[in-house]
């Protein structure tokens, strides 16, 4: 078979080496040595999927079990996807060739909604039964996981399970109950009720949800049966001794963030009311910088890359930054090995920390005040003052970057037109600020790009309870913006709304919307992020014939009494908690962050028995 | 694989085999690498060339040992030779290459004996190039040294000789497409292999190690 689609199809396709296998540190485990073999699957193309860090701790820690083998599978492209329907090929895995189909688990990461469309169209070409309830124990067990699995809702009919929050332990407790449910040749059902057990797992089946009249949740019951009334979400409490994968595939192709990447911790406290990675990956879990420079030695001798990047969400912040950093530049920066730090703060301090990292090359610099007002970055409780935006990029015009990004999102809760102005006055300023440092330095021109998202309200945030601007409105809005952002070393930039919009949709869908899913997929919806691929005529028609309304999903304003379609997952923050913090922000009150503050009661510490973890002295005053 | 695919291939595996590579100066140095002329996607080979300036001089065998189970599956380092710093850049020197073509023949021996006969007997062989201006035209037949129809025990082959690197560039898919449309023979899923690359000095035929 792989001879077959090498010689046969793969000469055909636009690039081939997505689907080649046999990389640099790729795994081939004998398929009849392994008792459980799962299909780890990403629901876009391989260089996009392969830039997932998820993927590769999962890969390598599968496979570091005797009796499991894990192997990888990605959208194909819609070239060899026609050569495969064609040929009646079933989607196949990357290691072996084998059919997906021949796998015991396929799993699924969950990691932005508009990739929803492509899941089905995987298992579609796997030949495996798209519902759960159509699929039989010859069939592989369908589960997910990741960011999106909070709300897993819009997707419950298509998944036997959900894995919730870290998967590093729970992962293989779902494998060994795999493992052990083979031997006895029993139901389904029997494997299901005891994956329920396991913590952080959700067996969609087992919850029935009830409506009311007017569209909203009234009921998610489980009573029947012996799962919890709440799934919670699964944390490892320490990062620092928890599974790395020091051996990551290289891949043939150049991808998305073909890097290293070390992550340095997990978690985000600093409480962006937007933002649904600070929610729901909290504590804060660092590993030490001792962990992190032996792990960067190993990758390094074992990848050849030429580049590490420090991940997390908000590298800045890792309290043992600036020593990490320095050691790693002092190791490798003769040997051509450069540290990318991809995500910064707005603030001078970031900004000496790029420009320490950046003495071997230099590209542009990015910066997101997410707000062009204080009083809009006050609602969204992002701690950056102007003061802070400026001497930050002072900083780096006088370092000698020329090249700033700035990063903003429209449609913001409480948003005015003098929030938008803002935004056009704080680029021109910038602009100003950098022609009159670079004329000093000789340096040339800046260039600014302003780029511009719509915001999207997420579930197990503060900003769930919102709607979002309306389609129309945030087409005013951007073209607004286009208007006023025309100068000579100014770029604007903006999303798809109409792919913001229908991300809305699945972000908070309920289990209705699924139909929905369904139905636009059978129509010819794929690769929805995708801006030549998307298309609202099909997404229009499909909720049309399914008879829902996107705009109840998408632009309602919701009630702190309602009972939502996600609230019966517990990420360990409290929607008590989701609720005051709405408030706040109404109110124009920041909260501080609990790793330099007092507790700001998201309930997650006590609740789940876990704590902020930070390794280095607290040294960076942060407000 | 692409050619940049290769060239960041090669980097990591002399990053991993701990070779220290010899940087560009300036705004965003690169180790210093240069290749034999690229080889098309989708077509194998026998035989690529690539210079490596090291920062510190090395023995062949030191290098040698330390490549070994470094590179990806599929890719071997055959042979290391010290060439000095003032030797010219491999795709101006290396001008001819050697490929053999095999695949489902959709033709018999004579037939494409007669059409190989025919199109060495032309002075002029158009193909359509397509280039960033839109399709242009462009004649071949000078960059032709030699094609022949061979067969053996795996069946039918073409193999020939084709102008490559800095002086232009024919490709063996340029073949198939003038057999095609010539002779009207087809040969169906084709594996390209280049089995050499050599310097024609006008004078000799030289390795490019020599």
């Amino acid at each position: 078979m792989r001879q077959y689609i090498q010689n046969k199809l793969l000469p055909a396709v636009q690039k081939p080496a997505r689907y080649l296998g046999d990389e640099w540190n790729a795994i081939k485990k004998p398929w009849d040595g392994a008792k459980v073999k799962m299909a780890f699957a990403f629901p876009d193309v391989y260089e996009v999927g392969m830039s997932h860090l998820g993927l590769h701790i999962l890969y390598g820690l599968v496979n570091n079990q005797e009796e499991f083998l894990m192997e990888r599978v990605f959208a194909p492209w819609v070239d060899l996807e026609e050569r495969l329907r064609e040929e009646n090929i079933s989607l196949f895995s990357l290691e072996s060739y084998r059919p997906i189909k021949d796998f015991d688990v396929v799993g699924f990461t969950l990691q932005y909604e508009m990739s929803y469309t492509n899941i089905l169209n995987m298992l579609d070409l796997a030949d495996i039964p798209l519902r759960s309830k159509d699929r039989t124990e010859g069939d592989p067990l369908v589960i997910g996981g990741g960011p999106c699995a909070v709300n897993p809702e819009p997707l419950a009919p298509f998944f036997d399970c959900f894995l919730i929050g870290d998967s590093e332990e729970m992962l293989l407790e779902v494998l060994e109950a795999v493992s052990a449910w083979k031997d006895k040749e029993v139901d389904k059902e029997i494997l299901l009720g005891q994956l329920a057990l396991i913590q952080g797992v959700y067996v969609p089946d087992f919850y029935q949800i009830s409506y009311n009249q007017d569209g909203t949740v009234s009921d998610i019951n489980a009573s029947d049966r012996n799962v919890p009334d709440r799934v919670r979400r699964r944390v490892i409490p320490d990062l620092d001794t928890a599974y790395f994968p020091v051996k990551p595939i290289v891949p043939h192709m150049e991808v998305v963030h073909d890097r290293i990447m070390l992550e340095v911790m997990r978690g985000c406290t600093r409480g962006c009311r937007f933002c649904q990675a600070g929610m729901i990956y909290r504590p804060v879990r660092e590993r030490k910088q001792e962990t992190l420079f032996q792990q960067a030695e190993e990758l390094v001798k074992n990848t050849g890359h030429e580049e590490i990047s420090l991940t997390s969400l908000s590298t800045a912040d890792y309290s043992c930054v600036q020593p990490l950093v320095v050691s790693l530049l002092n190791k490798y920066q003769e040997q051509g090995i450069n540290i990318a730090l991809p995500s910064l703060r707005v603030d001078s301090f970031s900004v000496d920390l790029a420009k320490e990292v950046q003495r071997v090359r230099k590209s542009g610099l990015t910066l997101a005040p997410e707000a062009g007002s204080q009083r809009l970055r006050d609602v969204i409780n992002k701690n950056v003052n102007e003061e802070d935006l400026i001497s930050a990029v002072r900083g780096a015009f006088k370092a000698g970057w020329t090249n700033i990004k700035l990063y903003f999102m429209i449609g913001l809760p409480t948003e005015t037109q003098d929030d938008l102005l803002e935004i056009t006055r704080l680029a021109k300023d910038v602009l100003r600020l950098g022609r009159d440092e670079l004329k000093l330095l000789g340096k040339g021109r800046p260039m600014i790009t302003v780029s511009v998202s719509s915001f999207v309200p997420k579930p197990h945030t503060p900003f769930q309870f919102e709607p979002q601007d309306s389609r129309s409105l945030l087409k005013e809005k951007q073209e607004f913006l286009r208007e006023n952002l025309k100068a000579k070393g100014l770029k604007y930039k903006w999303h798809n709304r109409n792919i913001s919009f229908l991300e809305a949709v699945f972000a908070k869908g309920d289990r209705r919307v699924a139909d929905t899913l369904e139905t636009a997929w059978a129509k010819g919806c794929k690769f929805d992020s995708w801006d030549e691929h998307f298309s609202l005529a099909l997404w229009e028609k499909a909720f049309d014939d399914t008879g829902l309304d996107p705009h109840f999903y998408a632009n309602r304003n919701i009630s702190y009494e309602e009972m939502l379609p996600w609230d019966h997952i517990d990420t360990g923050v409290s929607k008590k908690f989701l609720i005051n913090e709405h408030r706040q922000a109404l109110k124009h009150v920041l909260t501080k962050d609990c790793r330099w503050q007092d507790c700001t009661g998201c309930t997650i510490c006590d609740r789940f028995d876990v704590a902020n973890r930070l390794w280095g002295e607290v040294t960076i005053a942060a407000d | 694989m692409s050619h940049l695919d290769l060239l960041r291939t090669i980097q990591r595996v002399f990053r991993r085999a701990q070779l220290p590579m010899a940087y560009s100066q300036g705004f965003n140095p690169h180790p210093k690498i240069s290749f034999s002329p690229a080889l098309p996607v989708g077509v194998s080979s026998e035989a690529e060339y690539l210079d490596v300036e090291l920062a510190e001089h090395m023995d062949e065998s030191k290098i040698k040992l330390q490549l070994k189970g470094q590179a990806p599956a599929g890719m071997k380092f055959l042979e290391i030779v010290d060439i000095g710093f003032n030797r010219t850049a491999l795709n101006a020197e290396i001008n001819r290459a050697n490929y053999q073509i095999r695949g489902l023949f959709k033709c018999n021996r004579e037939d494409l004996d007669l059409c190989v006969q025919e199109l060495l007997g032309q002075e002029e062989l158009m193909v359509k190039k397509v280039t960033k201006k839109g399709i242009k035209e462009k004649n071949i037949r000078p960059g032709i040294f030699q094609l022949e129809c061979k067969s053996d025990q795996k069946g039918l082959c073409l193999e020939m000789t084709l102008l490559t690197g800095s002086e232009g560039n024919v490709r063996p898919e340029h073949i198939l497409e003038l057999i095609s449309n010539k002779c009207g023979l087809i040969i169906e899923e084709p594996l390209i292999k280049r089995t050499s690359l050599f310097i024609d000095n006008g004078q000799e035929q030289v390795s490019p190690l020599s």
